[in-house]
């Protein structure tokens, strides 16, 4: 186990974060994930450091670095924390910004290996102003990765990239982490990014964890329906979630017959609002019409779960 | 628990807080004769003048610095540059440097009576009066109002002017209406910086024989030899400034005058005809009466008393100047950079507000601190004395004691300059710095200092200007014999040898205006 977060709690002035545990093993990739304001930028904080939690225990690598006795300082955890606009050292060239944690200064061959390993060769002399959006995040991976760090922390690294560069960035990034071998928790509030790059989500609402799993099924067995809605359309059957994906059309037969409430034209695809019937009771359901079912006022669905 | 930076910051607070706490705790008690004296006669004549004073100077200061700022702020014309430079020269003069000048040029015997004379108008016309004294101060002062508020405008200027120009307002309604209303802060607070220095004044006061607080205090303590009248007074010069600054804190409420940076270039309107001579007119006249007359005057009489006046004695003078400048701008620097680094890295409520508390000696006369530090030094000396730790008055008439009162006057001007430079640096760097191994000291060395030197150097100068200038505490705390070019130019108007003081006034323009231009040229680019 790599980090371990028991009952941590924190107040400012009401409840940020409530009785949080989690376990996190060496070499995972872990999202947290929530909306503005329910804790999880706190949390990032608090397991750097930078943030003392009110109450509960903190294992960084089989070392406590946070109890009721011990407060151990952001600079003795052996993080490495990513932030929102990478916070590279403006008055430093890149050679520096990459040497600023490193103990044995001397040894400058760290600094071309690690220019090698984020595709920036010949980039030493530039300063950060020099630099792209996406150079700087590469060279602030790179920054953290020169001290060799247990962990690595990124605050919403993606929040100022451009949309149509994000999915590059995001394969960058993670090709990154993985080829070096370090656990990382990434902070963000979207949810698709969450599912493309985390082996597990932690998806916390009112600083309450309130499921921890992997992409898959969090996001066709979510816990609740705070959950499931948080990831895109999901219509219920009781407590079953049912995701697009798991809806089939049919025309004449099928396990439920609908009733088409209204439609919405979205370009590729008609949004349909249908009630499904299921035993004499009605479900209100959102279904994508790839064909012309929304020109009928009743037709057939099956439902299939995928996991 | 504390942690070191609070507990230092907080012993720091305390040490400069003392001074005043000792006068305040004074003043209260018992009526003197003195007092129930003064009360009965000049206490009223003292308030209503300084108030008169102070709005006039606040006044006129107003109107100059504000118009000066949005012309040279809004406006393209010829010469822009040199306006925009030479506006803020008059700082360099102290005001009662300005008032033994007009003194003399408006003195029955020189330029200007002789001028009407040849005209044949034989009338007088008697400058020591109050009004005179409105004029010069606030041609001494305005550059606060127009420094302060000319940089609240180049930042609303590209963030406001676009958006209000396209919903179609005239350039006079913006004026009034949006830039206006939103530079209030700024505004506010220079105008505040120049009603203070207003109550503070003594140099010109007492040479014009105006009778405002800082001089009776003066003339309480050291004429009646009365203490507890002195320091009544003196509070309640102080509590005339915070009224002021309670009062606009109070009115402001809760409206935000927070503006959002921008880029957007913003073509300025190019200034012609009429519109443009109106203009030079405007902004000619504080440039020539605030610093072109004044350093014309000084320039003939330093001539003529170059020879005579340049010995051992003006190098000593020179000297010390310099160095209880350059000393005291050095000490409050660094104290103010912890003292804001600390609120910076735990920013709790006390935290926040010690920077506010320790900037109380800012909106103290002059006079009052040096009256408190007085009376704690003799405290601290007697103590010593009865502790037969020392045999005589250690701390009292030292150097130490000029050094730190100049620490308590102007701590303000250092902090203020640090805690917005660091506003300027994020917070994320030095979490990136500690993440990456350092602790907050470390921190503060490799990132914080380098990154912040241009704004220290630009605080450390504007300390530097406002000590080289200072008068009344030096005149009351100095040791014995010592002289700074202030305390000798007050001396020497004092003894009616007004020509005598150009010299030590160039040494005071001139130690001024180097770090003066730096500011300007710095801040202009």
């Amino acid at each position: 186990m790599i980090l371990e977060l028991k009952d941590l709690n924190k107040s400012f002035d009401k409840a940020v974060l409530k009785n949080i545990n989690l376990e996190i093993e060496q070499g995972e990739i872990i999202s947290i994930l929530g909306k503005s304001g329910s804790g999880k930028s706190t949390l990032l904080n608090i397991i750097a450091g930078f943030q003392k939690a009110g109450s509960g225990s903190l294992v960084i690598n089989e070392q406590t670095v946070f109890n009721k006795k011990i407060d151990i300082e952001p600079q003795n955890r052996n993080i490495g924390f990513v932030f929102q606009n990478y916070a590279l050292f403006p008055h430093l060239n890149v050679k520096d910004n990459l040497l600023f944690g490193v103990k044995n200064k001397k040894d400058k061959s760290i600094v071309s290996q690690l220019l090698e390993l984020v595709e920036l060769q010949g980039y030493e002399k530039k300063y950060p102003h020099e630099l792209s959006g996406g150079e700087q995040q590469r060279i602030s991976i790179a920054r953290v990765l020169a001290t060799n760090p247990d962990i690595i922390l990124l605050d919403e690294p993606f929040s100022s990239v451009d949309t149509l560069l994000k999915a590059e960035i995001e394969k960058e990034l993670l090709t990154l982490i993985k080829k070096s071998g370090k656990t990382a928790i990434f902070v963000t509030h979207d949810p698709k990014e969450a599912m493309a790059i985390s082996d597990k989500i932690a998806f916390i609402e009112d600083g309450e964890i309130i499921q921890y799993d992997t992409p898959q099924n969090i996001y066709y067995k979510p816990k609740s329906k705070v959950v499931a809605s948080f990831f895109g359309i999901a219509n219920f059957i009781g407590e079953q979630c049912y995701r697009l994906n798991e809806i089939t059309l049919n025309v004449d037969e099928g396990m439920y017959g609908v009733k088409v409430n209204y439609s919405i034209f979205r370009g590729e695809y008609h949004e349909l609002h249908i009630d499904v019937n299921v035993d004499n009771q009605e479900y209100p359901f959102v279904v994508f019409d790839y064909s012309n079912f929304h020109k009928k006022e009743e037709f057939f669905i099956s439902l299939r779960k995928r996991v | 628990m504390l942690n070191r930076w609070s507990s230092f910051s907080y012993l720091l607070t305390f040490i400069i807080i003392l001074p005043i706490a000792l006068v305040i705790n004074h003043a209260f008690g018992s009526d003197t004769e003195t007092l129930t004296h003064l009360k009965e006669t000049v206490l009223v004549e003292y308030v209503t003048t300084t108030f008169i004073l102070v709005v006039g100077v606040g006044l006129l200061s107003l109107i100059l610095g504000v118009f000066s700022a949005y012309l040279t702020t809004f406006y393209e014309f010829k010469l822009i540059g040199f306006f925009i430079f030479s506006l803020a020269l008059p700082f360099a003069i102290p005001t009662y440097i300005m008032g033994y000048i007009y003194s003399d040029i408006f003195g029955y015997f020189n330029y200007f009576h002789l001028f009407l004379r040849s005209l044949g108008i034989k009338e007088y016309f008697n400058v020591l009066n109050i009004y005179s004294v409105i004029v010069i101060m606030s041609l001494a002062l305005y550059p606060y109002v127009y420094l302060i508020v000319k940089a609240s405008f180049e930042k609303s200027k590209s963030a406001l002017l676009n958006p209000a120009l396209s919903l179609g307002s005239s350039r006079k309604k913006l004026f009034f209406k949006i830039i206006l209303p939103l530079s209030r802060p700024a505004i506010v607070g220079s105008l505040a910086l120049v009603m203070m220095e207003t109550i503070s004044e003594y140099g010109i006061t007492e040479y014009y024989n105006i009778k405002t607080m800082t001089p009776a205090i003066f003339n309480t303590w050291f004429g009646l030899h009365d203490s507890k009248s002195a320091t009544y007074i003196a509070v309640m010069a102080m509590i005339m400034v915070l009224a002021v600054l309670g009062f606009e804190k109070y009115n402001r409420g809760k409206a935000s005058y927070k503006i959002e940076n921008s880029n957007t270039e913003v073509t300025k309107q190019t200034l012609k005809g009429y519109k443009l001579y109106l203009s030079y007119f405007f902004l000619s006249i504080p440039i020539i009466f605030g610093f072109i007359i004044p350093l014309i005057w000084i320039g003939v009489y330093s001539y003529e008393y170059l020879t005579t006046s340049i010995d051992e004695k003006f190098i000593t003078i020179l000297t010390n100047s310099l160095i209880s400048s350059t000393l005291s701008a050095f000490i409050i620097m660094f104290f103010a950079f912890l003292v804001a680094y600390t609120s910076r890295i735990y920013p709790n409520l006390i935290n926040r507000y010690l920077s506010k508390i320790l900037s109380l000696g800012f909106t103290m006369p002059g006079a009052v601190i040096a009256i408190g530090i007085i009376m704690l030094f003799t405290d601290i000396d007697k103590w010593l004395i009865e502790h037969y730790i020392t045999t005589t008055m250690f701390l009292s008439g030292s150097y130490f004691t000029l050094l730190f009162a100049y620490i308590v006057r102007f701590f303000a001007i250092g902090v203020s300059s640090v805690e917005s430079s660091f506003e300027r640096v994020s917070m994320d760097l030095n979490k990136a710095s500690r993440s990456l191994g350092y602790n907050y000291f470390e921190t503060m060395k490799k990132v914080e200092l380098p990154l912040m030197k241009n704004s220290l150097l630009f605080g450390f100068a504007l300390v530097f200007i406002a000590t080289i200038k200072e008068l009344p505490v030096t005149l009351v705390l100095r040791p014995f014999n010592y002289e700074t070019f202030a305390t000798k130019a007050y001396t020497l108007a004092n003894s009616q040898m007004i020509h005598e003081t150009a010299l030590y006034s160039l040494g005071i323009i001139v130690l001024s205006l180097i770090p003066l231009t730096i500011i300007i040229l710095k801040r202009h680019r």
